[in-house]
């Protein structure tokens, strides 16, 4: 996307940003560097590495001269990516234009901000929470165009300013080794004179065109302010993942279930801010020594809040058994519903819809899907046809359901049927006094489950009111109790 | 008074046989006799514990009450010993949709449905068929109910039922013909040839098939009430057709008559 030139822009920048990581993780005194393979090069190092005499840029031989004891950990681009994309996920939260810079910065509008937050040092006092919180060694600048604002940060100015002539100012101090500029052209730069950026600012830009390449005259005009930046901005992903690596390995049910919480914990935050809710969520256990095991996690209402997670999660895990240690978690969320108000009246049934449905995933959980039926009514004669019982309620199903229902009370006289079926008819066995009948059923004969029945309702010597049939074989059969 | 007891006695905690008339709030049983006997009909929530064998009308004596509150709220049947039909639920005006069936065969997940149920507030009434629920279990499920404020029914048909469980309700319910011993005819599966002769002498005792002696032997508000009877009526007027013909033509003129009748 392009932007005017006249639009503030404050650059992010992050020196050391995978050294950072390995520091959070370890708090021990130790010269630690981070190396680039390809390049043969320091690239990162911590204040016990500097204390030792190594410095950026060296190759890996001399820097294990000057150190016995020396840390290396190889540079992956990867790692700093991931914690760019983490933290422009929670600067989304506090503004809005965000533009990666990877490896190691990223581009913040801060021009649309200033009305919201009613100034630019306010601004950046919230920008300035957030960075803190990550703990990453952070340089920054301001400047009316992105090239600038990354050559200040570059410089580690550090200084947040509206100022345009103090910009200006700073600009000139720059170094123009430390430009986006091409290394090539640089050096045919500086064969006609031009080493300062105050002395490339002096030239019409139509004089270097011809001598340095096209991207090179575009960082040029742009450090001039007199072309626009071009910039894709970042967007956060439309499905939540989120993976935790475990800090050693877990086969306990009880010893998973705070961590997931964790992760639940920080899934909250997320669903709140983004006034959504969920309906599934899918738990992926990484296993040591086996295949990872992956965990749907329903819940018939649209949920966000962790407690309501960890009660349908508890179940559902209860009894799990693992077949190896676990090493990491991964929650991910396929599917977002929008939040809506509920215009329901606050006393009217006490929220009872929201409670059965709760009540259904919990039972669901615990019990198995199977387990917890519906029943429906089907128009036939049979009586062993007339109930279903279904698992899940569709929409078309319960549709289908209430014109049943409907038919069903237009009769007038209603049958006497008993509540419950025994599974089978069963043969008469006892003494019994026929209390009415009969009613004949005969019917099914377009299939293969035909029957003519005489029912009769009677009643046993224990007072038991039981509905008995005959079939025209003379033969008695109990098919049900009347409740 | 002990202010303790007072305290206990606002919160409605603790009944005198002085206040009968300060409980107002009852669910009508829609049985005339039964809501006398309850003092105006079941509790609003609570576990009512029902003694009795399957088939003598148990579910039709307390449907009525909670007909009303299960068109907006769950009704749940857990792990019933047979079947649920359908028509019959749809007969006695229940709506199926909200019609909830927890089928398991372990008597503890039952428990525990039934618990989960009665607690949520999602459930109008539970049906559980349990046998031989002890205290505990009975003042969980009590407490269960009272909080989600759902009627909780259990079913016991077995003879060494415990009577001292803490519940709102208790009752016991017999077949009244039985227990006025009056010799019902004997009918065998073999010997069925006589039936008709036997229906004959249905013609006055169908309304006593349809009587339900009730016990009621503990209640939260009122005293233990001895054995009186209830008509739990059945859908259609009893009797074989047959019988109504041939009483017909033995006493009314024509076939017109008794049509005429019957409207």
């Amino acid at each position: 996307m392009q932007f005017d030139t006249r639009s503030l822009w404050i650059y992010l920048y992050f020196p050391r940003l995978q050294m950072d990581i390995l520091q959070a993780q370890t708090d021990s005194h130790q010269a630690r560097v981070v190396y680039d393979a390809k390049a043969n090069k320091i690239v990162q190092l911590n204040r016990y590495a500097q204390e030792q005499g190594i410095r950026l840029g060296m190759g890996l031989a001399s820097a294990g001269l000057l150190c016995c004891d020396l840390h290396v950990h190889e540079y992956k681009i990867e790692i700093e990516e991931k914690a760019l994309l983490q933290l422009a996920n929670q600067l989304y939260l506090v503004t809005s234009d965000i533009a990666l810079d990877i490896p190691y910065g990223m581009y913040l509008r801060a021009q649309n901000m200033l009305n919201l937050y009613g100034g630019l040092p306010s601004y950046w006092q919230i920008l300035k929470q957030v960075i803190n919180r990550v703990g990453y060694t952070a340089h920054y600048a301001s400047a009316y165009s992105v090239n600038v604002a990354k050559l200040l940060a570059v410089h580690q100015i550090d200084n947040i300013t509206e100022d345009k002539q103090l910009v200006q100012r700073q600009l000139e101090t720059c170094q123009l080794s430390k430009t986006d500029i091409d290394i090539k052209d640089l050096e045919k730069l500086q064969r006609i004179g031009v080493s300062t950026i105050k002395t490339l600012f002096s030239q019409p830009l139509s004089a270097l065109a011809s001598r340095v390449s096209r991207f090179s005259i575009n960082v040029i005009s742009e450090l001039r302010g007199e072309a626009p930046a071009k910039l894709s901005f970042y967007y956060p992903a439309e499905t939540y993942h989120d993976y935790i690596e475990l800090l050693y390995d877990i086969e306990l049910v009880a010893r998973i279930l705070p961590i997931i919480d964790s992760l639940l914990k920080r899934f909250e935050q997320y669903l709140l801010v983004r006034n959504a809710l969920t309906l599934s969520i899918k738990l992926t256990l990484h296993l040591r020594e086996h295949d990872a095991v992956e965990h749907i996690v329903n819940s018939a209402l649209p949920i966000y809040k962790t407690d309501d997670w960890r009660v349908i999660i508890a179940l559902q895990f209860e009894q799990l058994r693992f077949p190896s240690a676990i090493y990491a978690i991964t929650l991910t969320c396929p599917k977002l519903e929008k939040a809506d108000i509920a215009h329901s009246d606050f006393f009217a049934h006490k929220n009872t819809h929201v409670a059965s449905l709760t009540l259904l995933s919990r039972l669901r959980a615990k019990l198995g899907e199977r387990q917890v039926r519906l029943l429906q009514f089907r128009a036939d004669f049979r009586p062993e046809f007339c109930s279903l019982s279904i698992v899940q309620n569709t929409q078309k199903e319960s549709r289908k359901l209430s014109d049943a229902k409907h038919k069903y009370s237009e009769q007038k006289v209603y049958l006497d049927r008993p509540g419950f079926l025994l599974p089978a008819p069963e043969l008469l066995a006892e003494k019994i006094t026929i209390i009415n009948g009969p009613e004949r059923i005969v019917s099914g004969w377009w299939d293969t489950t035909n029957i003519q029945r005489d029912y009769f309702v009677a009643q046993n010597q224990q007072g038991q009111q039981i509905w008995v049939y005959k079939t025209p074989e003379e033969k008695w059969y109990v098919h049900g109790y009347f409740i | 008074m002990n202010p303790l007891l007072h305290d206990l006695q606002k919160k409605q905690l603790v009944w005198r046989a002085a206040s009968i008339n300060q409980h107002k709030e009852r669910v009508s049983t829609g049985y005339k006799r039964l809501d006398d006997a309850l003092n105006g009909g079941f509790p609003t929530s609570g576990l009512i514990h029902i003694h009795s064998l399957v088939g003598l009308g148990e579910i039709r004596l307390v449907l009525p009450a909670i007909k009303d509150k299960t068109a907006h709220q769950l009704c749940a049947f857990i792990a019933p010993p047979f079947e649920l039909n359908a028509e019959f639920l749809l007969a006695e005006g229940l709506n199926l949709e909200n019609v909830m069936l927890i089928d398991t065969q372990d008597p503890q997940q039952a428990l525990w449905s039934a618990e989960q149920c009665a607690k949520s507030g999602a459930c109008a009434a539970i049906f559980i068929w349990h046998q031989k629920l002890s205290i505990t279990q009975a003042k969980k499920l009590e407490v269960a109910a009272l909080k989600g404020d759902c009627l909780g029914f259990l079913f016991e048909s077995g003879k060494h039922t415990l009577n001292n469980l803490p519940v709102s309700l208790s009752m016991s319910l017999e077949r009244a013909s039985l227990r006025t011993s009056q010799p019902s005819l004997p009918l065998s599966s073999t010997d069925l040839s006589d039936k008709n002769d036997a229906l004959d002498h249905q013609d006055d005792s169908t309304d006593e098939h349809q009587q339900l002696s009730i016990k009621v032997n503990k209640q939260k508000v009122g005293w233990p009430i001895p054995s009186f009877t209830v008509k739990v009526p059945f859908k259609a007027k009893l009797g074989s057709p047959m019988q109504n013909r041939r009483r017909a033509r033995s006493n009314a003129a024509n076939v017109y008559a008794l049509h005429t009748k019957r409207n």
